[in-house]
């Protein structure tokens, strides 16, 4: 073999090498993030987190030590805890925890005018989502719950509060509260403060579909969410996320029952006594894992017309899918969703 | 003069072994990468409390048996991926009534501690992939 076609098969095996070299050096390698799943407050929970591996896993352990820590105050299903204690008619000392959830509460209350109404729980009870015997009450019933709904006068009088132990707090009579709407959004918001503290700067936190998440991923990447469709398998929207946002959705196929081909979902419009029927799903971007929590819930339970109005006023980043009638998105959500071809 | 063969036994030792570690570099490259983004068809098991999570069903698995808190339930899952629950020790039966579940839900049997979570369909380079789906 002379010495032109030695040089050129040389050149032949050196660009072969190169290449199978270049497919292993030109991408990084994969960084598997410490991903860990647990049930909690009656949801999937699961925390994604990036960041040398022993840090991390410290940094989720403690995360989720947060969230049980606030299912421990108020958890509805949980006989021993605060809010368990409260709605079965004793007087409660509010932990530290629970008094800001119920001050985010009552926030959420005023702020929303009343759409957002932890009292709604009465409701709750005649429709049967709390021992899940579900049935249409009757319109007496209906009106007897409701005269016991609204978060301004669900808790005893100050008159009668003179009765309590010092810094104890009680519900007036026949009251009933569930701070569901919004206590996802305080668990994320404290596991998301542990995960920081401990060193972990990069990470996701999914509160059955709850969304909260910091960071870019190691390849560069925002994080990327869809947003599920109501009424097929996949999802009519994606967001990506530059900067720390909480994503949450309301909506009426998880939590449901339907009678006659109607269906009847577990939140409730408090003017009504029944469960909202506006909207098929909300979901909304906010700047804390509270507000997104509440202010899905919020819109969900109000009348299409007015969720437009009160999103659009206050520039709330939201994609709503109506009962009937086309997606609509708030000015503030068009810098943010990404509508999906159906 | 004796003619000199245009490639040696050597030669062609040498091209072959060259081709052939290019190829292995390349695909041991790639297959971890495809396992680790799991897949279009698999199912994603949970036990709660366990810390567990990175355990896989295929699709089309028949007679699958997960071990939960009470006991072990039956799992069947389709070709697309989709995932039913059979049998179950827990009470209420919710997870068995609940039927086929597609990629966006999961399957929840509180009692029983576990979740059984479709996997939504992977691109080719995991750039359309959520890293969440709020629902």
């Amino acid at each position: 073999m002379n010495a032109a076609l030695r040089a050129l098969l040389a050149c032949i095996l050196a660009a072969l090498l190169a290449a199978g070299c270049s497919t292993v050096l030109r991408v990084p390698p994969k960084i598997e993030p410490v991903r860990r799943v647990e049930l909690m407050m009656d949801t999937i929970v699961s925390i994604t987190a990036y960041g040398d591996r022993e840090t991390a896993s410290r940094a989720v352990e403690a995360a989720f030590g947060q969230m049980r820590a606030i299912e421990a105050a108020a958890s509805f299903y949980r006989p021993d805890s605060e809010l368990a204690r409260l709605n079965a008619g004793r007087a409660v000392q509010p932990s530290a925890a629970f008094s800001r959830l119920l001050k985010l509460a009552s926030e959420g209350y005023y702020r929303t005018n009343g759409a957002f109404d932890p009292s709604c729980a009465v409701l709750g009870r005649i429709w049967g989502f709390h021992d899940r015997q579900f049935r249409v009450p009757s319109e007496e019933e209906i009106r007897e719950a409701q005269a016991h709904t609204g978060w301004d006068r669900c808790f005893v009088h100050a008159s009668e509060a003179a009765a309590l132990p010092r810094g104890a707090i009680a519900l007036a009579t026949g009251s009933l509260i569930d701070l569901g709407g919004i206590a996802g959004g305080m668990a994320i918001e404290a596991a998301a403060e542990a995960l920081r503290g401990n060193g972990c700067r990069t990470f996701i936190i999914d509160d059955g579909g709850d969304l909260w998440m910091e960071g870019r991923k190691p390849d560069g990447r925002p994080w990327r969410v869809a947003v599920k469709a109501p009424d097929r398998p996949g999802s009519i929207a994606t967001i990506e996320a530059d900067q720390p946002v909480s994503v949450s959705t309301s909506g009426d196929y998880e939590r449901f029952f339907e009678v006659d081909g109607r269906r009847f979902a577990h939140v409730f419009d408090v003017r009504s006594g029944r469960p909202a029927e506006a909207f098929r799903s909300v979901t909304v971007i906010a700047s804390t894992p509270v507000d997104g929590d509440l202010l899905s819930t919020a819109l969900f339970a109000m009348p299409a017309a007015d969720a437009r109005a009160f999103a659009t006023r206050e520039h709330i980043p939201a994609l709503m899918f109506p009962a009937s009638g086309p997606v609509w998105l708030t000015p503030a959500g068009e810098r943010w969703f990404r509508i999906a071809q159906p | 003069m004796k003619p000199v063969p245009f490639l040696t036994r050597g030669d062609l030792l040498l091209l072959l072994g060259v081709a052939a570690a290019s190829l292995a570099l390349f695909f041991l490259h790639q297959l971890p990468r495809a396992a680790a983004r799991g897949g279009d068809g698999l199912v994603r098991v949970s036990i709660a409390g366990s810390g567990q999570v990175g355990e896989w069903l295929p699709a089309g698995a028949r007679a699958a048996r997960v071990r939960g808190r009470l006991g072990e339930m039956v799992v069947e899952t389709a070709e697309d991926g989709s995932v039913r629950v059979v049998s179950s020790p827990c009470p209420g039966q919710i997870c068995v009534g609940q039927g086929w579940t597609h990629a966006g839900s999961s399957i929840v049997c509180v009692p029983n501690g576990v979740v059984l979570t479709p996997e939504p369909p992977a691109s080719a380079d995991g750039a359309s992939e959520p890293d969440g789906i709020t629902r």
